[in-house]
């Protein structure tokens, strides 16, 4: 026993004089981040929409344009694997001259023209792309001459640079590597770092790619941990096993991180709009009436006190702040608890509602619809809510089977995406084109598909303007706050850029990013 | 003894085939979509119906369940419906760390709760019976993921004696891996301790209380020839049965163990699979722990014919 003893102890000296000696001969700078969800949805980039994937797939790739770091506002988006590009004056045609010499990941060549067709009609087929509606317009996609891409429209689009910008289908692929191997479980981009492992439910580690046309990145390895216990992420933060990890969005959590001497407590955009959106055509819902009261009874002042003023940001439009063809010049629903009685008693309903929902357990919903609950309550609006899990909820309120659904998005920074997703009726839920019209709203199609097509750009934010003020007038929902992203950030991380918002949802790092 | 073996093995068959219906019918009850989990919130109709056909979820019921089982039979768990791997290959890349962490547990708990649970026996009603008990009480009690942020606390960051996560170590450096293995196994195997020693000492209360400890008392034998060799060896019996069934409770306990420490595992496994409603992925991990506790009990029936005679010859 003592021998045995003393030579584990030995061999554990020896170890210990081992691991100390590798780190002096090589000291890789790693990122360690680490997000709260159990997995990676998909490696992707045109097949995935989940956070956790757009934060990685973020730093892997590259679009013709790019979102420019730290900012996500459409308007300031500029060169990326394209250096220009011209539009005809119909907006139907559009030419872009590539960027000479980028090359891919893992020796898989040099971009050129052929990568970006192959990725666009990649982003366009449902069978290979979870985005494809968004490419509907695409008529054509052809290469002039290796640095020359030229994009054909049926009609013109919002944004033609959104949808190619380094988000969702825009991301460019390696031809070579998706018809060769296996794109789905090896990514092959462009992008500052690249893809070397997945092990499932554990991590992504990225390394840099040191013929990143922009130059090689300083940070050498990116590893994207996912771990899904918020006390576990923040007790690897404080050992320092974590240099970045995704926080709790309220503020009673902002305070407490920020007790420790080593973190910045990083809230960015894009905000999650959260909005409550009322079943326009049954139930006593269908009384506009009453769609008013709910949006009068309704405290959103009260409503993020709770939640916490440095992780939300007021809105009372349908459109979330920041995105093209945003307008606060809505009809306001002040807090007016006589007035909401009054509406109700007018509509018949003198003696109260009562409405049975569906809602997610996950928490960032679930509080504001206890809080909204609560509040309805004292109009005599009563909330009976079936709890159920998160992935429940989602199909369950794609059913249709909730009259009112609190939901929270984020989407591609263009009035369209939310309009189009949101309130025009092709998007119903329950129907076979629906995605995630949860009102049955109906009254703003012709401003909403005007707009989609409409080149004048004045014209364009007009129409957007009245699809929002029509959708307010009727409401069809009630926005209620915006939430803010929120991740706990090292102080010896220093993005090499300002960091206000990322279209990826997370802290991307880039070539010019630097740990102590 | 390999009568004896096949024919438990061939009684568990209907077992594991009713577990299988059940998994299946399981899995697809709870509400929610795998295609709306893998392709997000902001997914089309259209592109979701085509999702849904490219991992067979659009056939029938009937249909998905003969092609589950015909698998099956052929040890074909299917591939996993979010990240198209082999169900086999995603469940034996962490099988080991499951096993270990089990196995590791199971024996921390054995060599301090069966002696714990013998010596409170012995001197029951004395001031170490109750420190015993107390010990026990409170391994049972608490639960895992309790256990596991508290040790991760004051052992992993402010001692900083253990890594707070536990990863992915490959076998050739064994002592990291044990390193990494050693607080997940610590917070498990206290839970794991209280189990048996409670057992053990009403166990061994039982035993000590029967009238052929007494004769040998009377015998004249000394006290640890009575104790040890006609009081444990039968007090063995029932606290190696239970610590068999313990293993079930122990599997439940690793998924939340697993999911603190960050380990790799079937814990991490499943809450994924369930996050994204994964069926093939989530029936190959139900399949799996159904075979492994079925197996455990498999093994604690032949061990009683190896501890005591009077099974085998029965049978």
């Amino acid at each position: 026993m003592k021998k045995f003893v003393t030579k584990t102890v030995s061999s554990l000296a020896v170890l210990a004089a081992m691991t100390a000696a590798q780190v002096e001969a090589k000291e890789v700078k790693t990122i360690n981040m680490a997000y709260g969800s159990a997995n990676a949805g998909s490696l992707d980039p045109h097949f995935s929409t989940k956070s956790q994937d757009k934060n990685i797939f973020g730093m892997m790739f590259n679009g013709l344009v790019r979102f420019k770091p730290g900012d996500t506002n459409p308007a300031n988006i500029e060169a990326d694997l394209a250096e220009s590009w011209t539009s005809s004056p119909d907006g139907l045609v559009w030419t872009f001259k590539l960027r000479k010499g980028v090359q891919f990941h893992a020796g898989f060549g040099e971009m050129t023209a052929e990568d970006v067709v192959y990725s666009l009609n990649r982003a366009k087929d449902p069978k290979t792309s979870a985005v494809a509606s968004d490419y509907k317009s695409f008529k054509d996609v052809k290469a002039l001459d290796p640095y020359t891409v030229e994009i054909t429209l049926n009609n013109p689009v919002p944004s033609l640079l959104g949808l190619v910008a380094n988000y969702h289908g825009g991301n460019v692929v390696s031809k070579k590597a998706d018809m060769e191997g296996d794109f789905k479980t090896h990514p092959v981009g462009t992008g500052p770092f690249a893809f070397v492992e997945f092990k499932s439910k554990q991590y992504v580690k990225l390394a840099a790619h040191k013929e990143y046309f922009r130059g090689a990145p300083q940070v050498d390895e990116i590893v994207y941990s996912y771990v899904p216990v918020n006390t576990s992420r923040e007790l690897a933060f404080k050992k320092g096993t974590l240099d970045a990890f995704s926080g709790t969005r309220e503020e009673r959590w902002v305070n407490r991180m920020s007790r420790n001497k080593n973190i910045n407590i990083a809230v960015f955009a894009p905000g999650e709009l959260r909005t409550l959106h009322l079943n326009t055509k049954s139930g006593p819902l269908a009384d506009v009436r009453v769609r008013r009261a709910i949006a009068h009874a309704i405290d959103r002042k009260a409503i993020t006190q709770i939640i916490g003023n440095s992780v939300t940001r007021p809105n009372t439009s349908v459109i979330p702040v920041g995105y093209l063809g945003h307008t606060q010049e809505v009809p306001q629903y002040e807090h007016d608890l006589d007035k909401a009685k009054a509406l109700l008693s007018e509509a018949g309903y003198g003696d109260g509602v009562t409405l049975e929902i569906i809602i997610t357990k996950n928490e960032a919903l679930l509080k504001p619809m206890q809080i909204v609950q609560a509040q309805l309550a004292k109009a005599n609006i009563n909330l009976v809510m079936n709890v159920v899990e998160h992935p429940a909820f989602h199909a369950q309120i794609r059913k249709d089977l909730s009259p009112m659904v609190l939901y929270g998005a984020a989407r591609f920074p263009v009035a369209d995406t939310y309009l189009t997703q949101f309130y025009e009726s092709k998007s119903t839920v329950g129907t076979p084109t629906g995605v995630t019209n949860f009102s049955h709203c109906d009254v703003a199609d012709d401003e909403i598909q005007k707009a989609r097509v409409e080149t004048d750009q004045q014209k364009q934010l007009d129409y957007w303007k009245t699809a929002q003020i029509k959708i307010s007038e009727n409401v069809c929902s009630v926005p209620l706050f915006e939430q803010m992203q929120v991740w706990g950030i090292s102080k010896d991380i220093d993005f090499g850029y300002e960091f206000n918002g990322s279209v990826s949802l997370g802290p991307m790092f880039n070539e010019q990013t630097t740990k102590k | 003894m390999l009568v004896f073996t096949l024919k438990r093995l061939l009684a568990s068959i209907p077992t594991l085939f009713a577990v299988l219906t059940v998994i299946f019918v399981l899995v697809r009850i709870v509400p929610g979509d795998p295609a709306l989990a893998v392709l997000g919130d902001s997914a089309s109709e259209e592109v979701i119906q085509e999702f849904r056909k490219s991992i067979g979820i659009d056939k029938p019921l009937w249909e998905q369940y003969l092609v589950f089982m015909g698998d099956v039979l052929q040890g074909n768990l299917g591939l996993s419906m979010a990240t198209g791997k082999t169900v086999v290959e995603e469940v034996s890349n962490v099988l080991p760390y499951t096993l270990e962490l089990t196995v590791a547990s199971i024996i921390i708990g054995v060599v301090f709760g069966i002696p714990l649970g013998i010596f409170s026996a012995i001197y029951r009603n004395h001031f170490f019976d109750y420190l015993a008990r107390m010990v026990s009480l409170l391994g049972l009690s608490f639960p895992a993921f309790y256990i596991s942020i508290l040790f991760m606390i004051y052992l992993s960051v402010e001692w900083d004696w253990f890594p707070v996560f536990s990863e992915y170590i490959p076998w050739s450096d064994p002592l990291t891996r044990l390193y990494h293995l050693a607080l997940p196994a610590l917070s498990l195997g206290v839970i794991m301790i209280g189990y048996v020693a409670r057992t053990s000492r009403s166990s061994m209360l039982e035993v000590l209380g029967e009238d052929y400890i007494r004769t040998a008392k009377s015998k004249g034998l000394p006290r640890n020839m009575v104790v040890f060799k006609h009081g444990f060896r039968n007090a063995l019996i029932p606290i190696l049965t239970l610590t068999g069934l313990y293993l079930g409770l122990l599997m439940g306990n690793s998924v939340l163990t697993e999911i603190v420490f960050n380990r790799p595992g079937l814990g991490g496994l499943i809450v994924g699979s369930l996050e994204s409603r994964d069926y093939t992925m989530l029936q190959g991990l139900i399949v799996t722990y159904a075979f492994f506790i079925v197996l455990a009990n498999l093994i604690t029936d032949i061990s009683y014919g190896l501890v005591d005679p009077r099974v085998k010859n029965n049978d």
